[in-house]
């Protein structure tokens, strides 16, 4: 990087900036060097500008996302250290002009206007601008310019519009608007250097001028209709700088779409598309989720090898290492997942499946990009719930996040297997119509409440499609990488904190208070060391065991969880549940799963055989009988307890991360309050009807 | 320019236009928030447009880009149809 006023007089923006000098637009006094002057630059443009690979050229690693104060819109800030500034950049959300109506769009254009509370306006906006599509950019650099603060044009794609045979004079344009234009390819990196030269360039500059630029054409005549005048301006200066009528517009974009957005074809597409999506976050995404678990399982072993006080030992094992990786474990899903959303969406693809999708959808009251976080929904409803930010929304944002938990998550799976197992031991070919039963259920109930939710709480239904389709393209792997790290950053933060504190607060339900051992298990011990003294050790093993687990029974029935279990045993017996599975619900609260190692515990198999002989349990919980002797697990119990299972809201991470996602404590509170509503309701109706 | 009569005569909707058909907007009945941004990406009075695809939704081309809309939303907006050979946006 060049240390200050470029020397190399012959680079096409030193000439900028003394042809910029020669016009005696901007006035420079250059200041005393001081080290690192905080200099806020706000990155302006279109979407599908190449916003975001610019600013990660410009930043890399060092950005940080957060949320606008009080809202759900995101922007990232990054710094970058340019010559001897401290630049921070932020990128602002995509607009396509100053006055909109969308959040997002409203938000970018008051945080560059200086409206915001707590965010003074930025220093100066770099604004980036598509060469391949100048008439329509120019529109919003307009506006920009006219807030008459110091502006730096950065014309990207230049490397496109050069295949496509656009020519642009560089120095006309920088003529016409009375500001710094730097031609790049922010993909490629070409132009960087220059840039940045001139980001440090106006930042150390003492007093900036804004840029001189005036459009009387649109002064005078902008009354009637702003855009009409606005857009003669940038069509005029677009005629004068480029070479259009040379310009090859490419072909492939319109072929591909006319399979793409085609009624039926695009149709198949996009499953196709979704299907391939589907299988990397279900299927691909277990070799590093079964790692993650292993290792997880390899350091609770050794923790417990080192820490010998048993309920140390239990807290740190069972309540942090557990805890936390079983939150963790979902890390590849939501890595995968983002990953392949971000190539999607950079190719231009993602545009499309809204487009194909929109019709379908729109009769549920939901827009047609809603499709991606209902997919993966069925992986887990943590990234599902995370990847709804692709649509612009907030109304129809909001719906989706209501209605993706309610998708069968990859967390049920164990159930739906043990309930299945437990109905039809015999026929593999029923318990598979169930399963798929299972999740044809979570999928009509989503759709279904989707439909509710529109005629009821959030009326009007989603908002008419308007939509651009930007020309295919290759996507950015850097980008695609910086999104899923971003992605991950914010999930792991969320794991380690509040998530942790859940899982504490779980364990401690299960763990106290303490009870003494029962009796029989106090006898089965002391019997089993007067039989390794006689020299049978594998009997006394195996009753050391069975101790095992009727300790660990009686601990859990004594427990605040299992007293809850007693508590709300009336409120849960018309669906044919007793305190024992009251318990299991509780624990499920971790993570749904848990119930079924949590029911091990309960009915005395042993914490171990959830994991390594699901037979015994399943023999155990069939023969398990109420105080009157009635077998518990009934065809209508398992069946109300699967239809529980479906609809409930149990976990309560999901529950973190849709409060984080719409900013609110109410609207968690809220699809917990349904769901679990609807799961009542539903299971009471499937337990009477049986 | 037209006289008021013709104007209208030579009038249609977006959502009847047919497919690769040019034209040249006149009116739109709608200041609903979903106009605000279809006028910042090129949809506004004096524009010159063309139909990519019809139907619902339905493909126009403004400038350079290619911009979905619904139909519902095509049906506030009056356009007046290019001659042939117009428009040479291909």
């Amino acid at each position: 990087m060049s240390d200050g006023h470029s020397n190399n007089s012959s680079s096409p923006v030193a000439e900028i900036f003394s042809g910029r000098k020669r016009l005696g637009k901007i006035s420079i006094a250059p200041l005393p060097k001081q080290a690192y002057r905080a200099f806020t630059l706000a990155l302006v443009g279109n979407p599908n500008a190449g916003k975001t690979t610019l600013f990660n050229a410009l930043t890399g690693l060092r950005a940080k996302t957060a949320n606008f104060p009080g809202t759900t819109v995101e922007q990232k800030i990054g710094r970058a250290s340019i010559g001897q500034w401290e630049i921070t950049l932020v990128d602002l959300p995509g607009l396509y002009g100053m006055e909109s109506s969308s959040p997002d769009e409203k938000l970018a254009a008051d945080a560059l206007r200086g409206r915001l509370a707590g965010q003074p306006a930025p220093d100066a906006a770099l604004v980036i601008v598509d060469a391949t599509n100048l008439e329509r950019n120019l529109f919003l650099a307009s506006e920009v310019l006219e807030l008459k603060r110091p502006v730096i044009i950065a014309l990207n794609m230049m490397d496109m519009a050069e295949r496509e045979n656009i020519r642009i004079d560089v120095t006309k344009l920088r003529e016409e608007l009375g500001c710094v234009v730097v031609p790049i390819a922010a993909r490629t990196g070409k132009g960087i250097d220059e840039l940045r030269q001139e980001i440090e360039r106006l930042a150390g500059c003492a007093v900036v001028e804004s840029a001189q630029y005036s459009n009387a054409h649109c002064v005078t005549a902008c009354a009637t209709c702003p855009y009409q005048k606005r857009y003669e301006w940038t069509e005029s200066v677009s005629a004068k700088v480029m070479n259009a009528a040379a310009a090859r517009r490419p072909q492939r974009t319109e072929k591909l779409d006319r399979f793409l957005t085609h009624p039926v074809a695009g149709v198949g597409a996009f499953l196709a598309v979704m299907l391939a999506f589907f299988f990397l976050i279900f299927w691909v995404a277990k070799i590093p989720m079964q790692l993650i678990d292993h290792l997880f399982a390899t350091i609770g072993t050794w923790v417990a090898s080192q820490v010998m006080q048993p309920d140390l030992q239990s807290l740190l094992v069972n309540g942090v290492i557990g805890g936390v990786g079983g939150i963790l474990v979902f890390l590849p899903q939501i890595c995968i997942l983002f990953f392949a959303l971000s190539l999607l969406e950079d190719t231009g693809y993602l545009a499309r499946a809204a487009f194909v999708m929109d019709k379908i959808m729109r009769k549920l009251g939901l827009p047609g990009k809603a499709f991606v976080p209902l997919l993966s929904a069925h992986a887990c409803a943590i990234p599902a719930v995370m990847s709804a930010r692709v649509i612009e929304n907030p109304r129809d944002r909001l719906a989706t996040i209501l209605v993706a938990p309610l998708m069968a998550c990859s967390a049920r799976i164990p159930i739906y297997a043990m309930i299945t197992a437990l109905l039809f031991p015999q026929s593999p070919f029923k318990a598979a119509l169930v399963f798929t039963g299972a999740y044809a259920m979570g999928i009509f109930f989503a759709l279904g409440m989707a439909w509710v939710f529109q005629r009821t709480i959030l009326p009007g239904g989603s908002k008419p499609l308007v939509i651009e389709l930007p020309p295919y393209r290759l996507p950015g792997l850097r980008t695609a990488f910086l999104h899923t790290f971003d992605r991950a950053k914010i999930f792991v933060k969320q794991a380690g904190t509040i998530i942790l504190l859940i899982s504490l607060l779980l364990w401690t339900l299960s763990h106290y208070p303490k009870s003494a051992p029962p009796a029989v298990a106090v006898a089965m011990t002391t019997q089993a060391a007067q039989l390794e003294k006689s020299g049978d050790s594998k009997l006394a093993t195996e009753l050391r065991a069975a101790a095992g687990h009727l300790t660990a029974q009686s601990a859990l029935q004594n427990s605040f969880a299992g007293k809850i279990g007693h508590v709300i045993e009336p409120t849960i017996k018309p669906l044919g549940f007793d305190w024992q599975i009251g318990i299991g619900i509780i624990s499920s609260f971790a993570a749904r799963e848990v119930i079924v190692s949590t029911l091990a515990v309960v009915y005395g198999v042993g914490e171990d055989a959830a994991e390594q002989n699901r037979k015994s349990l399943y023999d155990t919980l069939r023969h398990a009988t109420r105080s009157d002797g009635a077998p518990v697990f009934t065809t209508a119990t398992c069946m109300s307890l699967l239809v529980y299972y479906i609809l409930a809201a149990q976990c309560l991470a999901t529950s973190v991360v849709v409060r984080r996602e719409t900013n609110s404590f109410k609207w968690p509170l809220f699809q917990i309050f349904y769901m679990t509503g609807l799961a009542y309701v539903a299971s009471f109706i499937i337990y009477h009807l049986f | 320019m037209m006289t008021e009569d013709s104007t209208n005569l030579r009038e249609t909707r977006l959502d009847k236009l047919p497919q690769r058909s040019c034209a040249v907007v006149r009116r739109i009945e709608t200041e609903s928030e979903e106009f605000l941004r279809l006028k910042s990406l090129g949809l506004c009075i004096g524009r010159q447009i063309e139909v990519v695809k019809s139907g619902d939704p339905l493909i126009i081309k403004i400038f350079g880009s290619r911009i979905g809309l619904s139909a519902s939303l095509a049906a506030r907006v009056w356009l007046e149809v290019c001659a042939p050979d117009h428009c040479n946006l291909s």
